[in-house]
């Protein structure tokens, strides 16, 4: 089914891609490899190639944080989620990312930035020990490549499917191009190769969102058009109980998805921090998600409509083969509703979206790898020179973990839904352990380190016991809860440990947590106009989010 | 790098401003050059308008995709011309 002949064996779709829209498609990897090759020579140094050299302003870094995010799973699996939950889909957003964001601008940001360390693990060094940072660093690595992996496998489907390139030629051709221009610019490649993206992503949906309101005949005309019960028009009118789509009440969602799921990934993810650390300073750093979060509002938009428009043609399920699964939702409507020409560009934005993820992916992976084990425990004292080199070595190998990964993968139909389980077994009780660091600071080295171990294993117990005992369907509802369990056994292990070690000195914790925080540099008279205070950035994203959670309530 | 580097005045000045802004004028030349792709292929070439509901949506994206990358390019140049201004 894969890689067969792709004659479309789904019926409603019929896909038409001309000369025209493989040369859009052809343009697009020249301009990416182009950035590529013009930023090499700016590569100098290890912070260069890994940090950017700090040196970008806010409105770059906010873009970059927001396409990092927007990977594969993100763009294809909203449209599926609309597809399969409707509407509600958009709490990933307006509760589930826009709250989180503001907070870890308002709050989180600085502590990172002001630590001076080059990557999460890196904080957790300076706030706790060495051992904790050695432990998350290998965790965050294996997670970056699992998602790695599946995110090329996802993007080789695609193009195998709507270019009826082979998925090998597929895979290899998009994973070089972009190991290309990484492998090149570092960082400041992947960085600056995302706001492209992020302009090709939204430009690349917004005609769908536009052909599928119009083509439904709007959220009224839902359940007639596509046969959908009325819980697919609200966002909350049916989460008092469980009986909704996603099946679950508003408790999970409000404080699993809300609360751990999100202020975990946006607050302790590597993979979106990388882009505020590389800010060029703490204000541009903390402004870089709370611009973010203006697009991220939006995009649910740029979603839902493609996925539920595609359920008035083509019928789509949970289970059985990709190509008849949800997560075809958004490519299907594409072929439904783009002429040749626009079909191009929304290919490249789908190319771009699957590129930006999976760029994250492997310059967080090469950042962790090279300062946080590789200069850490293998080669202390390596030359400014040598760093770069093995950054780069990293680059290519994660690059083939990943493509192994996708070809692993492979074998799993349904393992795209895992994104939220490797969260929830990872980020929620790192989440913990950061969120007592940075605002208790009796927090202990190894109260951190334990809790983070009886984290991790009590979600991963959780994890087999549901797995055999829990019924279809309650994918959704079983990860919130375990991303609250295994938060609480975190936070509870943590303080318990806490209480009993001896504490670390307050001069070793400065700017580390909140109680022993510095004024901090002075702040420049051009960070001071009203539209760059992060105050009245985040109230005003908070109160964009809140007044679309009551309009489509 | 380490825990003393915030100590060392974090805003060193840009000594390349130039290329952090040039992405722009990059941006703007992808989305201008593809407008104009798609507004010479909505006019003259077959794009099957059944599909985007009768509208001629080439042309029409084509358009507003040339504006917004002239906007880009722009606001790219002009922002290359204050920070050249600056030094």
């Amino acid at each position: 089914m894969i890689s067969g002949p792709l004659s479309l064996a789904v019926s409603g779709v019929h896909l038409n891609v001309s000369a025209i829209d493989y040369a859009i498609i052809l343009i697009y990897f020249g301009f990416v490899v182009m950035i590529g090759v013009l930023l090499r020579s700016r590569v100098r140094s290890a912070q260069d190639y890994f940090e950017s050299r700090r040196s970008l302003p806010s409105w770059i870094t906010g873009m970059a944080f927001m396409a990092a995010n927007l990977g594969a799973l993100e763009v294809m699996g909203m449209g599926a989620g609309a597809a399969q939950y409707g509407v509600m889909m958009a709490d990933f957003y307006w509760i589930g990312a826009i709250p989180a964001m503001v907070f870890v601008g308002w709050v989180m940001i600085r502590f990172y930035y002001r630590s001076g360390a080059n990557s999460v693990p890196g904080y957790l060094r300076q706030r706790f020990n060495e051992a904790t940072r050695g432990y998350q660093a290998a965790l965050f690595l294996l997670m970056t490549l699992m998602m790695g992996g599946i995110n090329m496998y996802a993007m080789a489907l695609i193009i195998n499917f709507l270019l009826k390139i082979p998925f090998d030629v597929s895979l290899w051709v998009a994973s070089g191009i972009t190991l290309f221009y990484i492998l090149m610019g570092g960082l400041s490649s992947a960085i600056y190769n995302e706001v492209l993206q992020l302009f090709m992503i939204f430009v690349g949906l917004i005609p769908l969102t536009i052909l599928g309101f119009i083509g439904i005949g709007g959220l009224g005309a839902l359940q007639h058009a596509a046969h959908e019960p009325a819980a697919f028009a609200h966002v909350w009118k049916f989460a008092g109980s469980g009986k909704n789509p996603f099946g679950v009440s508003w408790i999970p969602i409000v404080f699993g998805l809300g609360f751990v799921l999100s202020f975990g990934y946006w607050g302790t993810d590597f993979l979106v921090m990388q882009r505020a650390m590389a800010a060029r300073d703490e204000p541009a750093a903390r402004r870089t998600p709370l611009l973010a979060a203006f697009p991220k509002i939006v995009f649910p938009f740029l979603a839902i409509w493609p996925g539920l428009a595609a359920l008035t043609f083509v019928h789509l399920s949970a289970n059985g083969p990709l190509t008849q699964s949800y997560n075809m939702a958004i490519p299907y409507a594409m072929a439904h509703f783009y002429p040749s020409g626009l079909l191009g560009i929304g290919l490249v934005a789908l190319i771009a979206s699957f590129m930006s993820g999976q760029a994250g992916n492997v310059s967080a992976f090469n950042t962790i790898w090279t300062y946080d084990i590789y200069k850490s425990y293998i080669r202390p004292g390596s030359s400014d020179q040598h760093l770069v080199w093995m950054g780069r070595l990293a680059t290519v190998a994660g690059t083939l973990i990943a493509v192994g990964t996708a070809y692993w993968v492979r074998s799993f139909s349904t393992i795209i839904n895992y994104e939220q389980l490797i969260f929830s077994i990872i980020n929620a009780p790192l989440l913990a352990a950061v969120l007592l660091g940075m605002f208790w600071k009796r927090t202990t080295a190894k109260g951190a380190f334990f809790g983070l171990m009886a984290g991790n294993a009590g979600a991963l117990a959780i994890f087999f016991i549901q797995g055999t005992s829990s019924k279809a369907g309650a994918g959704l509802g079983d990860t919130y809860w375990r991303a609250l369990i295994s938060w609480g056994i975190t936070m509870v292990v943590t303080i318990g440990v806490s209480l009993v070690t001896r504490p670390r000195p307050d001069a070793e914790l400065e700017n580390l947590t909140w109680s022993l925080r510095t004024a901090g540099p002075r702040v420049p008279a051009s960070e001071l106009v009203w539209y760059k205070r992060p105050a009245l950035l985040g109230c005003v994203a908070l109160a964009i989010a809140l007044a679309l959670n009551i309009y489509y309530a | 790098m380490s825990a003393t580097a915030p100590e060392t005045p974090a805003a060193e000045p840009e000594q390349e401003p130039a290329p952090v802004l040039a992405i722009a004028l990059y941006i703007g030349a992808l989305l201008g050059l593809y407008g104009i792709v798609l507004l010479f292929y909505g006019a003259f070439g077959s794009p099957d308008n059944r599909r985007s509901l009768g509208h001629p949506f080439d042309l029409w994206w084509g358009a507003l995709m040339l504006v917004l990358g002239l906007v880009v390019a722009g606001a790219g140049a002009a922002g290359i011309r204050a920070s050249r201004q600056a030094d």
